[in-house]
């Protein structure tokens, strides 16, 4: 068996279809890298939404393949030998079946490659493991369909009628229609950084991958009517358990990833902890968070302790949600948001300070970014700060810079004690979830 | 060549013909192609000859195993070819080119032998040594690794009785075997199967009389899907002395026995 796979291995259109996966699969993943840049569970999601183009593809591939008995006028030949029906056809399905495998793999393993050194763990691993079996079951189901079906077209035919089906369960599905789990691409990219495909989900695409295994193996296996309806059948149940496990929308989709959650705290004090996937920031995000803790020091009863924030459920795909959290007694909260151009966030110790370390304190996002970014100046000795996101860059702050740096040198103007005083009150006012700041700093606000 | 061998291989064989027909009809399609022929056929090498529609290659696909007879007996090595479990044994001691030796263009003349080696059910350990000998013996050494899509026809017929002779078959099934070969490789092959015929059932359908006359103990002639004649070379010569068109006494006695076949019926 193993000088015949290895024949297969080499010679059948197997190295061809390992290639065609691996250069579609890898661009589909190149063209979202900014997206996942130096995060792995991200790089899953890209990965895991990719079979709804893989999938047609390995199933074309088998097609091909099953189709070249008749097409090379073999069959006579290979009728005449003895091995049972299953035993044939068992080199070409073992060596497809690993090309495509190991091609889906290969393109994760050079995604992890690229990602060493940051959170690599296994939970995010196992969507590429189904779907390594859901691309072997389809390229298995497409043998059976080519030897069956040997007309030239049935490989386009095929796969194009799988992508036509994905389309349209897209298209006609609406909100928590479970139609739309016929498509493998995942419509809700995944809010934050912590969520990794759902067991739900991953079992859908395991009934799936086990429906096409089973179609491939027992179409090898026998041609009678018995055994075509036993194939028809768990294709059935495999289409099935994908439609009808999976709940539909981004909460049955995506979970928490607990490794990937959990904190990790950098060495000295004070304590700076980042999640998981962050760890590979800690260092730079810890000498950043420490100034600002040193800066937040100059203010009566201020935090020792700066945490990552982080949601306890999946996200919403709403900015509000990120100043819902309230922080534990004693300890500042900061949101990091990694700038792909430069793989750092760059403003953790300005979004620590912003309002004396209140701007995420779980009062909801406050309408007062002036006053912040005024008190969190004057802590950081600085002119102004800059505050950066992901969608404007330093676009929003900048907006504001004439007005910062004019509360700023007009806070300055006053003398020190009054100085400390005002921006404690603000701090204190802004912790209370006050939206109107500036009047602290004016001296305006009521006593 | 050293190489194990089963029991199987060594017990002494239970059967006077390794091909026993009697009242075999097989279907081509729709149409009878093979229509009460009584046959049996022993160790030596087998002629089988016939104008084109006569019914030859529906018959080696059924003595290939490859087509069930639709009426008759058909014992193959002693077996009933006509019970789908018992075929297995048969087929393994079976070599067989079909009319159109259709293989994977991709594979080399080494892949294809030994992949049929396999699905012979050789033992592996032997496999790869078989398959050297089969080539060699084939004339194919030097394009052993070459892919079956860069042969010329005459080669790519060559590599087709590499495969139909790697397991040393008790029964050998060459259907149009010489087509593309030039006259040397004829005679070369010509060698070959009366060394195979030595201690195996050979049958060859053919269209050259000539190849059947010089390489084959026993002719077999059929016409309209049943036997015309079956004899030595000698006795289709003796057919041709009297009358006939052709070139050759044999041919002319091909030619005689076919025209009385076609007046009788």
């Amino acid at each position: 068996m193993i000088r015949p796979l290895r024949t297969e291995l080499r010679r059948s259109n197997a190295p061809a279809v390992a290639v065609l996966l691996v250069v579609v699969g890898g661009l589909s993943a190149a063209s979202m890298y900014t997206f996942w840049q130096g995060q792995w569970l991200r790089l899953g999601y890209v990965h895991t939404t990719g079979m709804f183009i893989l999938m047609p593809l390995a199933l074309a591939g088998g097609a091909v393949l099953g189709r070249r008995d008749r097409r090379t006028r073999a069959e006579d030949l290979l009728l005449s030998t003895g091995r049972p029906r299953w035993q044939r056809a068992l080199p070409a399905m073992g060596a497809l079946g690993i090309a495509v495998a190991a091609a889906h793999l290969l393109v994760l393993a050079a995604g992890a490659a690229l990602l060493a050194g940051t959170y690599l763990g296994l939970r995010g691993a196992v969507a590429a493991l189904v779907d390594a079996l859901v691309l072997v079951g389809a390229a298995w189901t497409g043998m059976a369909a080519g030897r069956r079906w040997s007309a030239p077209v049935v490989p386009p035919l095929l796969a194009a009628a799988v992508l036509v089906v994905q389309v349209g369960a897209s298209e006609i599905a609406h909100g928590d229609d479970r139609l739309g789990n016929l498509s493998l691409m995942i419509s809700w990219p995944p809010d934050t950084v912590w969520e990794t495909t759902s067991s739900r989900l991953l079992l859908s695409h395991l009934a799936l991958g086990a429906g096409l295994l089973l179609t491939g193996v027992l179409l090898a296996a026998g041609a009678s009517v018995l055994w075509r309806a036993g194939a028809f059948a768990g294709l059935a149940a495999g289409v099935a358990g994908l439609v009808l496990i999976a709940n539909p929308g981004p909460s049955g989709i995506w979970q928490l990833d607990a490794g990937a959650y959990r904190y990790v705290c950098a060495d000295g004090t004070p304590q700076v902890c980042v999640t998981a996937v962050h760890a590979h920031l800690l260092p730079g995000v810890s000498a950043d968070a420490r100034r600002a803790l040193r800066a937040l020091a100059k203010l009566p009863g201020a935090p020792t302790r700066a945490v990552e924030l982080r949601l306890d459920t999946i996200g919403e795909n709403d900015s509000d949600q990120w100043f819902r959290p309230k922080p534990p007694p004693g300890t500042v909260q900061f949101q990091l948001e990694v700038d792909p151009g430069t793989g750092r966030d760059p403003d953790v110790a300005e979004s620590i300070v912003m309002g004396g370390g209140t701007r995420w304190s779980g009062c909801g996002h406050g309408s007062d970014d002036v006053a912040q970014a005024v008190a969190a100046a004057w802590l950081l000795d600085t002119d102004t700060v800059r505050l950066w996101d992901s969608w404007s860059g330093f676009d929003y702050a900048d907006r504001y810079q004439p007005e910062v740096r004019a509360g700023v040198q007009a806070l300055r103007a006053l003398p020190g004690a009054e100085q400390l005083h005002r921006v404690t009150a603000l701090r204190d006012a802004a912790a209370r979830c006050e939206q109107d700041l500036m009047p602290y700093l004016t001296g305006q606000a009521a006593p | 060549m050293v190489r194990a061998v089963s029991a199987d291989e060594v017990a002494p064989s239970r059967h006077a013909w390794p091909i026993e027909a009697a009242g075999l009809s097989v279907k081509a399609g729709r149409h009878l192609a093979v229509d009460g022929l009584d046959l049996r056929l022993g160790t030596g090498v087998h002629g089988l000859l016939g104008p084109n529609g006569a019914g030859k290659s529906t018959l080696m696909r059924a003595l290939a195993t490859v087509v069930r007879p639709h009426r008759g007996t058909l014992r193959l090595l002693g077996i009933d070819a006509t019970a789908g479990r018992a075929l297995r044994p048969v087929r393994a001691r079976l070599g067989y080119l079909p009319q159109q030796f259709g293989f994977y263009p991709r594979f080399t003349v080494r892949d294809a032998v030994e992949y049929m080696a396999w699905l012979r059910e050789m033992p592996s350990s032997a496999v790869p040594a078989a398959a050297q000998q089969a080539i060699d013996r084939v004339r194919l050494t030097d394009r052993a690794d070459a892919k079956l899509k860069s042969l010329s026809g005459g080669m790519l017929r060559r590599a087709g009785i590499a495969q139909a002779i790697v397991n040393e078959p008790d029964l050998l099934l060459l259907d149009e075997p010489t087509v593309g070969l030039d006259p040397e490789q004829r005679v070369e092959f010509r060698e070959l199967i009366r060394e195979l015929g030595a201690d195996s059932c050979v049958l060859v359908s053919t269209h050259l009389v000539e190849d059947v006359v010089a390489a084959c103990t026993d002719v077999v002639l059929m016409g309209d899907g049943s036997l015309v004649f079956q004899g030595v070379p000698a006795d289709l010569i003796r057919h041709g002395e009297t009358g006939g068109v052709g070139d050759s006494p044999a041919e002319r006695g091909y030619s005689v026995l076919l025209h009385r076949h076609r007046d009788a019926a």
